[in-house]
């Protein structure tokens, strides 16, 4: 799984740590979200998708296979 | 329950535990048990209050920063620790049963089960804090 958060953030000049408030998440998971290191709830990136006003479908981007 | 009363029963809860393995190393130690376990249960508070107070101070830390104490992210970390620790001290169990039935005239074989009991919970603890570490470390697989 590939995601654009980074790129999102940036857009908003949001820090991972101001991202993670705003959802009310720890901030590694932020890092490990970000890093496809971890595949968030339903919930969770709907948060995120919303924070970043955007959509889950633009956010996160999963690979076939 | 909010996050600062949860805080406060987490502290209340470690430190009720750690009373008690005090008691128990102070009572062993009064009783003239061998002074070999009376320093593993020592041993075990020892480490056991440290990894709290590195818990508790890191979560205090979190709260003032405006961070959670834990979200799903930790929760699924903690879950898996908690998973590998149960399967893996229960085959430890298991193997220790079979070896001490074969060592049935071994001294080993003779340890009372309140040392055995300290062995496992060092076992089942180091697992868990292992498992903990690698994962909080390398990201939890999907």
């Amino acid at each position: 799984m590939r995601t654009r958060i980074k790129e999102f953030r940036a857009r908003y000049d949001l820090t991972q740590e101001d991202l993670a408030r705003r959802i009310g998440v720890r901030r590694e998971t932020i890092l490990f979200i970000e890093n496809g290191k971890y595949i968030p709830s339903l919930k969770l990136a709907h948060d995120i998708a919303r924070a970043l006003k955007s959509s889950v479908d633009e956010l996160f981007l999963f690979e076939k296979g | 329950m909010d996050e600062k009363a949860r805080f406060r029963a987490f502290v209340l809860l470690v430190a009720l535990v750690l009373a008690g393995v005090a008691l128990y190393t102070v009572a062993t130690a009064y009783a003239g048990v061998e002074i070999t376990w009376t320093l593993v249960a020592a041993a075990i508070l020892v480490s056991m209050g440290l990894v709290a107070v590195a818990v508790v101070l890191k979560q205090r830390k979190d709260l003032k920063s405006g961070f959670p104490k834990d979200d799903e992210r930790s929760r699924a970390i903690r879950m898996r620790a908690g998973y590998w620790a149960f399967y893996i001290s229960l085959y430890f169990l298991f193997g220790m049963s079979v070896v001490l039935t074969l060592l049935e005239d071994h001294q080993i074989a003779s340890l009372p089960a309140a040392e055995w009991g300290m062995i496992y919970v060092a076992v089942m603890g180091s697992i868990f804090l292992a498992v903990h570490t690698y994962l909080n470390r390398k990201g939890v697989p999907g």
